[in-house]
């Protein structure tokens, strides 16, 4: 008992690295690690660009000309025209400014700061019975946590999509090819070669989700970081668990499509969980990424938690045949 | 001349297809699930409030809470401050509000958005209005429950469409149907033919639901259901024409069709206003607006019709014509330098430079700390350094001799003198100086953050100075880290660069990680702006230095 890890690590340890080195030569899946981050930043800084050429001078039509100044004076581009009701109404212009009988109307069709500007300027220039006053930006205006946080979770959702499919593919593969036949003569124990190819999702799955999150955050600060990247990776290594397990219960005859498929909605449906019912899922893992997106914090248990749904796909398979 | 497409023989490679994965029980369970998931989509009826519900938050709103519960009373709209007389009882006081009234008369708000049910509130003020803010929605289409039909339809095709091309190839089966009596278009024909059938079958199906159950009237939409799963399933088989494995076959389409399908669909909007026929017919994303039942005209199905023919033709017939290549695309040594070069030095330029893109969006407190984005990037140079040595099993051991160090403090020695790298020959334009600034900041990194700062070296030497060294040598290397570090002033950067590729191909890259560390704690230390010419003679001379080392690395001089 006592020389039983000493003599486990170095055969797991071996088998994980063939595992991670085989996964990493696979062109596709390479390509598949850096999309989510890479993805996500070109968005993100697509989005900023696009709005400093084009957002940052918005324009603004209006009818008369003692608006030119009031509004000039807050940094819209203002284009003096006879009928600014129709322009904005045709899509032409976003905000426009007419007069109707005894009270001046700003026309919108898309709402924002800029819009909020554009009435704040209307309402002093009219002295209206209630102003507006907007402060500066903060570093993280208005509501954007809860954007930052749905990119991470996405991020997070498709490392766990990865998961499933790598989970699945690895053993499908490797019992294609007869590689598994192979492996299984080794004079090891059977758990290795399911724990060696869960660590190895770990250690391949893992410092990808922590860099890309990593990227995105520094383009647009994710709160509670690590316990994105933590959530991420346990969600990540149950799908990669539950995928390895339905692979492993399906017999050679029914092919790839039938167990990914099926790990596919498993997994989506115990993010859909957590999503619906926050307060359950924070403590397990992969429901506790639903959970998250929907706002609640996870608990710490879903590390054992997760540490336990890889067990037992490893216990499963030392059970089975499997080929 | 053999006939191109036989029905008979298509018919019989789709029947293949079929009975190869979808025989027996595995066939039944598969269409279990896809029932399973598609028909609820189809029957489940919503609330009709949601969809409304974010129509009317749309300007301006967007921190309100959940608008679900309409049938309790909503609560009082809050504010900070001191609510005026005339509104007594009608706001809520709250210290956590981002509404503030400032003023009592007028009243005045300090607030970055102003929610619809304060304004309301606000308009019971009892002076006349003097204004109206009127919001004038142009025509908006919101997408049908079709749309997620659509979308499920063709998820669900991942795994089979994995084991449509690279499963057969992993088998080796491939050539056993290659060397049938069937063409390659046939081939590919029917197994297009087979997979777009059964998704278009179980799509239909949940759409018979939704028409039946009175969520969804039908319309164009379900002409646009086949057209899109067609599209999509003839874009996945090219896409892993040259896969040979069933997970990057897996995983591939699940990264690229969402991606592809989402700016095809926002390229055919932008086109439906010049020209509506045009729109319809981009491949893709004409077929998906049409199914989300956003084109909803004849005409548009019919231009979506065409379109997709095109396409559909146009991605077997490519399909086909690689069925025969061998993987080249995905191997290591094509892309293991260029493709992962580029990818770390896009992560670069996004992590370092990226953030300053939001002081020019007109909002500079956005931009996050160097640190942060030093550390991201490091990491991320060290993930993609760490990938191409893993799939040539080259690794940089660290084995060090005592000359390897003394040749990495001279350099770094002479490099420290030059001070922190600030050399400019020329001047940036104006909105691009917060970028260039943060990325010459990642040559010699501030030391206020150690980890950031470990992170950025260790990654620029193991990449620039190992991986890229190994592939297209020191010369490769080096112009790589001047774009990386001065894209628009790679004069500035060169010797510096070339110094430090000289030493890491002379000396290793532990030399030139030494040398590096040295200019980093030399720049920390030394005063903070050397003048541009000792600064430029400096660079100089630690590249004359990487020279001796070069040509001295035997210990004996090189002989003509």
């Amino acid at each position: 008992m006592r020389s039983l890890l000493p003599s486990s690590v170095r055969p797991v340890a071996a088998l994980t690295l063939a595992v991670v080195l085989r996964l990493l030569r696979e062109g596709l899946v390479v390509r598949a690690l850096a999309w989510p981050g890479l993805l996500t930043s070109l968005a993100l800084v697509g989005t900023a660009a696009a709005w400093a050429t084009w957002g940052s001078a918005p324009i603004i039509a209006v009818g008369s000309k003692e608006l030119l100044a009031p509004l000039q004076s807050r940094g819209f581009s203002v284009e003096l025209v006879e009928n600014p009701e129709a322009l904005v109404s045709d899509g032409s212009v976003i905000h426009a400014i007419w007069k109707e009988g005894e009270h001046w109307v700003l026309g919108v069709t898309w709402g924002g700061r800029t819009t909020l500007e554009a009435e704040a300027a209307l309402r002093e220039f009219a002295g209206d019975r209630w102003r507006l006053e907007i402060p500066p930006l903060e570093a993280r205006p208005g509501n954007v946590d809860h954007e930052a946080a749905l990119l991470a979770g996405v991020i997070g959702l498709l490392f766990t999509l990865y998961g499933v499919v790598m989970g699945a593919g690895t053993l499908f593969r490797d019992r294609g090819n007869g590689s598994l036949e192979s492996e299984l003569a080794l004079p090891v124990p059977r758990w290795m070669h399911a724990g060696a190819r869960l660590l190895a999702l770990l250690l391949v799955l893992g410092p990808a989700l922590v860099v890309s999150l990593l990227v995105v955050s520094a383009l647009l600060t994710i709160d509670d970081l690590h316990l994105w990247m933590l959530t991420g990776t346990c969600a990540a290594v149950v799908g990669g668990a539950i995928g390895f397990a339905l692979m492993a219960r399906a017999v050679a005859a029914h092919g790839f499509s039938g167990p990914l498929s099926r790990a596919l909605t498993l997994t989506m449906a115990a993010m859909a969980l957590g999503w619906w019912q926050p307060a359950l899922g924070r403590w397990l893992p992969l429901v506790s990424l639903g959970s998250f997106m929907a706002g609640t914090e996870p608990s710490a248990l879903i590390v054992p938690g997760a540490m336990i749904a890889a067990a037992l796909a490893t216990f499963d398979f030392s059970r089975r045949e499997c080929l | 001349m053999r006939a191109f497409l036989r029905p008979s023989r298509v018919l019989a490679v789709a029947h293949y297809e079929m009975r190869s994965h979808m025989a027996g029980r595995q066939g039944l369970r598969f269409a279990a699930l896809a029932l399973l998931l598609l028909l609820p989509v189809g029957l489940l009826r919503l609330p009709s409030t949601i969809v409304r519900s974010a129509d009317n938050n749309a300007p301006g709103a967007a921190g309100n809470a959940s608008d679900s519960g309409a049938t309790i009373a909503p609560p009082l709209p809050s504010v900070r401050g001191i609510v005026p007389q005339a509104l007594a009882g009608k706001l809520l006081l709250d210290d956590r509000s981002k509404v503030e009234i400032v003023e009592q008369s007028p009243v005045r708000l300090r607030a970055g958005s102003v929610p619809d049910d304060l304004r309301a509130v606000l308009e019971t003020l009892p002076e006349p209005a003097r204004v109206e803010v009127r919001r004038l929605h142009p025509p908006l289409r919101l997408p049908g429950r079709s749309l997620l039909i659509a979308i499920l339809a063709v998820s669900l095709l991942s795994g089979p469409l994995a084991e449509a091309l690279p499963g057969e190839r992993s088998r080796r089966t491939l050539e056993v149907l290659l060397s049938a009596g069937i063409s390659r278009a046939e081939l590919i024909g029917g197994k297009w033919l087979a997979w777009t059938l059964s998704a278009t079958l179980s799509a239909w199906l949940a759409a018979a639901a939704s028409c039946l159950n009175a969520v969804q009237a039908p319309g164009w939409w379900i002409v646009g259901l086949p057209l899109f799963i067609a599209s999509a399933v003839a874009f996945c088989l090219w896409l892993l024409r040259l896969a040979d494995d069933v997970v990057g076959g897996a995983a591939a389409p699940m990264r690229v069709l969402p991606v592809v399908a989402l700016v095809l669909a926002a390229a055919s909007r932008g086109l439906e206003q010049f020209s509506p026929a045009l729109a319809a017919m981009v491949p893709l994303g004409g077929p998906l607006l049409l199914a989300a039942g956003i084109f909803v005209t004849a005409s548009a199905a019919a231009a979506a019709t065409a379109g997709t023919v095109l396409f559909v033709v146009a991605m077997l017939a490519l399909t086909a014509r690689d069925l025969d290549r061998f993987d080249v695309v995905s191997g290591v040594k094509r892309s293991g330098a260029l493709g992962l070069g580029a990818v770390a030095l896009l992560l670069w330029w996004l992590a370092v430079a990226g953030p300053a893109v939001w002081s020019l969006a007109g909002n500079a407190n956005a931009v996050s700390p160097v640190s942060s984005s030093l550390l991201a990037a490091g990491l991320a140079l060290l993930g993609c350094a760490l990938i191409a040595c893993a799939r040539e099993g080259v690794w940089p051991w660290p084995a060090m001799p005592r000359r390897a160090v003394l040749n990495g403090l001279l350099v770094g020695a002479l490099l420290g003198a030059a001070g922190p790298f600030s050399l400019r020959f020329v001047t940036a334009p104006a909105w691009a100086e917060t970028m260039v600034s943060r990325l010459a900041a990642a040559a010699t990194p501030s030391l206020a953050a150690p980890a950031a700062a470990l992170a950025c070296l260790l990654g620029q030497a193991w990449l620039f100075r190992f991986v890229v060294v190994k592939r297209a040598g020191w010369i490769g290397g080096a112009l790589l880290w001047t774009l990386a570090i001065a894209p628009l002033d790679p004069l500035a950067a060169i010797p510096a660069a070339l110094a430090l590729g000289l030493l890491a191909s002379g000396s290793g890259v532990q030399a030139a990680l030494i040398a590096q560390a040295v200019w980093t704690a030399a720049a920390a230390l030394g005063p903070a702006k050397v003048a541009t010419l000792p600064a430029f003679a400096f660079q100089m001379l630690a590249l004359a230095a990487a020279l001796t080392v070069m040509t001295s690395k035997a210990g004996a001089p090189r002989r003509k």
